[in-house]
């Protein structure tokens, strides 16, 4: 009952922030140099012919009719229409979806499965091979650039030893080198934020209290320290899954894997406002539910959090 | 309350990793789901799922009928009179085809029209339509349904980005079942090539269906059937068994989209691929050493460097030392890997209307002296906007010519751009200019002077209409220009380009640079593609594996 009433409340002071993001989106692109309907035909075509396009297109309508029209037809249910590919903006993003999806979830799995045993090992003994592997890394994901990382899996993996596919989506093979190559960059802040999380709890009242009381060691570790630890936890793959489904651009682009954010970058270049902006809501969109999420998850993490978040609802 | 709390928290412990592992297994349920039909022929191991072609499995004997290509961009449309980019225009032309097409010196020759005429005024066309060709969806090629394609090309409310392109049609009539006339307003020399380029016939259900709308069935007559468009992943083709000219021996065309150059090359060097589009000149060698076949065919696209014409760039003899102080041989040899040729005019030496012109050797001297004689003998200083990443070498280009300028006492101050802004920038008009010169490329789809010329050279295409970066302007160039649009006969018309080339040559409101070469490569037991006229095309009508 009370969650339901939390919901609620979220999912209504969402809604400003949503026309907000429209607003913004709305005159940021706008504000960006470069003409679709010149970009659309391309650099060869005849002034006449540009400027019929952008009649068709509706961008010859002054500004202020634009976001009206813009705005009806969201309130309907409509993103609009693609300028580029003249395809409901809609079909476009879903089309995508399933892969960005896929690739972030798959990537996110694979970087907690080995960030979360590296970093409470690193933080219970802090000079052993765990930590020192953990902070390599930590600092490999975090400073190498993943395009390089990418390449050379490709050419280890594919092209020497013949047993991935380089670049596609289309088994779950092809899925192997993205994720992996995706988890290396999520790996080193989930490590690092787990370590220090960890530490953190290790040194707290009720934790010694726990020790003083004669507690065995692993039920130390598993219901209090781990427990506390998870908050900062699940803040960050928040964070991390957010970013992920707006579209991991690099990654996409050099297996060719055909999710949101090599759509995205299409759409900057050609100057595509209805797709830029759909893409763009989208990722506002998924970022609120995943904040939302995360929430409920504390919540459900840490009764002190829950009675916070219910009593204020 | 101790305990409650400790079950809380483990139910809500296994919720989270159920949750977790729900999602990551629905994650991966759905692309499996949306997983098309298995290629059986070119996977090295076998497919777990049962291969929905069972005819190409039951022959594993004989050899490999699937080609997979590499290409570097998406189709953004397929709607027949909507193509701009040379790479979908490639693609598409497996399965649409137009009335008249090219032979492999750039002639025009018959195509889904068996014979044409032309009026002795050239401005009536008359188009005698092969028999018994028919499109993909079984309806039959006649004089109605090419008159609905002219039509839907010409109605003003459809997305058309080329139409001014084809000519002054003004309209079109059926004689008869097989035989169309079309009628220009005024007399358009490069019309029979324009026609071959851009009208892709359609039939005319399609026409009828959508309309004005964007075509999204893709229907033609051509030797492959479209089958299938996976966005932003591959576009698959199927031979078209009914087709009526000369049958293609692969089965199918797989078009894999893979935007990344660097993973082009690993794609096929790791046999994912059998030919792979673009890649980048670094990898030369490398592919070389892999003893693949390595294919560096000439584009129609033509680089310089356009002078604005203001301040010390009104002087011809400032135009003309900065040609004499770049070293474009070296150039191509060092900074493009060999991956240009150097025409002696303003467009490619394969376009019709190609003069050759005296080079401007590489003489730093003579530009020093012509730059003194102008009253720069003290240097003077030029920003030098390019884009970057969008043609082959762009950037690095760019900082070679600032280089070579230094030397003689001009000082370049580099303007890097991304493409749409580039193209906002070079729209303004004069007295809006913030830079005094513009690495450009200029690549019309037909390899014709016409295309060339009047859109760089002609006065009325100067920003903001058009993007002819010079601003030139040349009362006889532009009166040449016209006179070679509505001349007939061939002679006559290279005359008039080689009267203008001259004068533009002279007049230097470029640095001419070179013509683009583009670097492809094919698995070596590849034979037989065909590498179309205008160079940037490669069609798999006739190729087949050894």
């Amino acid at each position: 009952m009370s969650l339901a009433r939390y919901l609620i409340r979220r999912v209504v002071q969402v809604i400003p922030t949503f026309v907000g993001a429209l607003f913004f989106m709305f005159i940021l692109v706008r504000v960006l140099p470069g003409d679709p309907a010149r970009l659309i035909a391309g650099p060869e075509a005849l002034e006449e012919d540009v400027r019929r396009i952008r009649e068709l297109l509706g961008l010859n309508k002054p500004l202020y009719v634009q976001f009206v029209d813009y705005m009806v037809s969201i309130l309907r249910g409509d993103l609009g229409t693609s300028l580029k590919f003249g395809t409901p903006v809609i079909n476009e993003i879903l089309n995508r979806l399933p892969y960005t999806i896929a690739l972030a979830l798959v990537a996110e799995s694979i970087a907690l499965s080995v960030a979360l045993p590296l970093g409470i090992i690193s933080a219970l003994r802090p000079r052993s091979k765990a930590t020192y592997i953990s902070s390599v890394i930590s600092l490999t994901g975090s400073s190498v650039p993943i395009f390089w990382i990418a390449l050379i899996f490709i050419y280890i993996f594919s092209v020497s030893l013949r047993i991935l596919p380089s670049s596609g989506a289309d088994s779950p093979r092809h899925i192997v080198l993205p994720s992996i190559t995706l988890s290396l960059l999520l790996m080193g802040n989930l490590t690092r934020i787990t370590r220090s999380a960890v530490i953190e709890s290790l040194s707290s009242n009720h934790v010694l209290t726990a020790l003083a009381k004669g507690l065995k060691y692993r039920v130390i570790l598993i219901r209090h320290v781990l427990k506390n630890a998870l908050i900062p936890i699940v803040t960050i793959m928040g964070i991390q899954i957010g970013s992920l489904l707006g579209g991991a651009i690099v990654t996409e682009t050099v297996f060719a894997w055909p999710g949101i954010g090599s759509l995205l970058i299409d759409s900057i270049f050609y100057r595509d406002y209805p797709l830029i902006q759909g893409i763009i809501l989208f990722i506002v969109l998924v970022f609120i539910v995943i904040n939302i999420v995360v929430d409920v998850i504390y919540a459900l993490i840490d009764p002190r959090i829950r009675d916070v978040l219910w009593r204020t609802s | 309350m101790n305990l409650s709390r400790k079950a809380l928290s483990k139910t809500s412990a296994i919720v989270i990793v159920v949750i977790a592992i729900i999602a990551v297994v629905g994650g991966i349920g759905i692309t499996l789901t949306r997983q098309p039909t298995p290629s059986p022929t070119t996977s090295p191991t076998p497919s777990p799922t049962s291969p929905a072609q069972t005819t190409v499995v039951t022959t594993p004997t004989t050899a490999k009928d699937t080609i997979k290509v590499a290409i570097g961009v998406d189709l953004d449309t397929v709607d027949p009179h909507a193509l701009t980019t040379t790479t979908v225009f490639n693609v598409l032309r497996h399965v649409y085809e137009p009335l008249v097409w090219f032979d492999d010196r750039g002639n025009v020759i018959p195509w889904l029209a068996e014979k044409y005429e032309v009026s002795s005024d050239g401005k009536v066309y008359t188009f005698y339509l092969r028999k018994g060709v028919k499109f993909h969806d079984n309806t039959e090629l006649n004089a109605y349904v090419v008159k609905a394609n002219f039509d839907r090309w010409l109605d003003p409310t459809v997305k058309v980005p080329q139409r001014t392109q084809l000519g002054p049609v003004s309209k079109v009539e059926v004689v008869n079942n097989y035989t169309l006339k079309v009628y220009l307003s005024e007399p358009y020399s490069p019309f029979l090539k324009a026609l071959g380029t851009y009208l892709f016939i359609t039939s005319s259900r399609v026409i009828e269906s959508f309309g004005n709308k964007t075509i999204t069935d893709v229907v033609g007559t051509g030797p492959y059937k479209f089958i299938s468009w996976e966005k932003g992943k591959r576009i698959v083709l199927e031979r078209n068994e009914g087709y009526w000219g000369e049958k293609p021996i692969l089965k199918r065309i797989e078009w894999l989209i893979i935007p990344e150059a660097s993973t082009r090359v690993a794609a096929l060097l790791a046999g994912d691929v059998d030919f792979a589009f673009n890649l980048p000149p670094t990898d030369m060698d490398r592919v070389k050493n892999a003893k693949y076949s390595v294919i560096t065919p000439i584009s129609n696209r033509i680089m310089f460097i356009a002078l604005v014409p203001r301040g010390p760039l009104t002087d011809v003899r400032v135009r003309q030392a900065l040609n004499y102080a770049v070293d474009v041989d070296a150039i191509i040899a060092n900074v493009l890997y060999g991956l240009a040729v150097r025409p002696n005019a303003p467009l490619p030496s394969h376009a019709f209307g190609y003069a050759d012109m005296e080079p401007y050797k590489y003489d730093p001297e003579k530009a020093k002296q012509l730059l003194r004689e102008a009253g720069y003998s003290s240097g003077l200083k030029l920003v030098l906007m390019h884009p970057t990443g969008r043609y082959v070498q762009d950037k690095q280009v760019a900082e070679a010519v600032q280089a070579y300028l230094s030397k003689v006492g001009v000082a370049v101050e580099l303007k890097t751009m991304d493409w749409p802004s580039f193209v906002a920038e070079l729209l303004k008009p004069l007295d809006q200019k913030t830079y005094d010169m513009v690495l450009l490329g200029w690549g019309p789809a037909v390899a014709d002077a016409h295309f060339y010329l009047y859109g760089q050279f002609h006065s009325s295409n100067a920003p903001p209409k058009g993007l002819a970066a010079a601003h030139y302007n040349n009362p006889k160039v532009d009166e040449l220009l016209d006179k070679a649009r509505s001349e007939l006969n061939e002679s006559k018309r290279a005359e008039y380009y080689r009267e203008a080339i001259k004068l533009i040559w002279n007049d230097a409101p470029w640095i001419f640079l070179y013509t683009q070469k583009w670097f492809y490569a094919a698995s070596p037991s590849l034979q037989n593609y065909t590498v179309h006229i205008d160079g940037e095309q490669v069609y798999f009508t006739k190729a087949y594996f050894k």
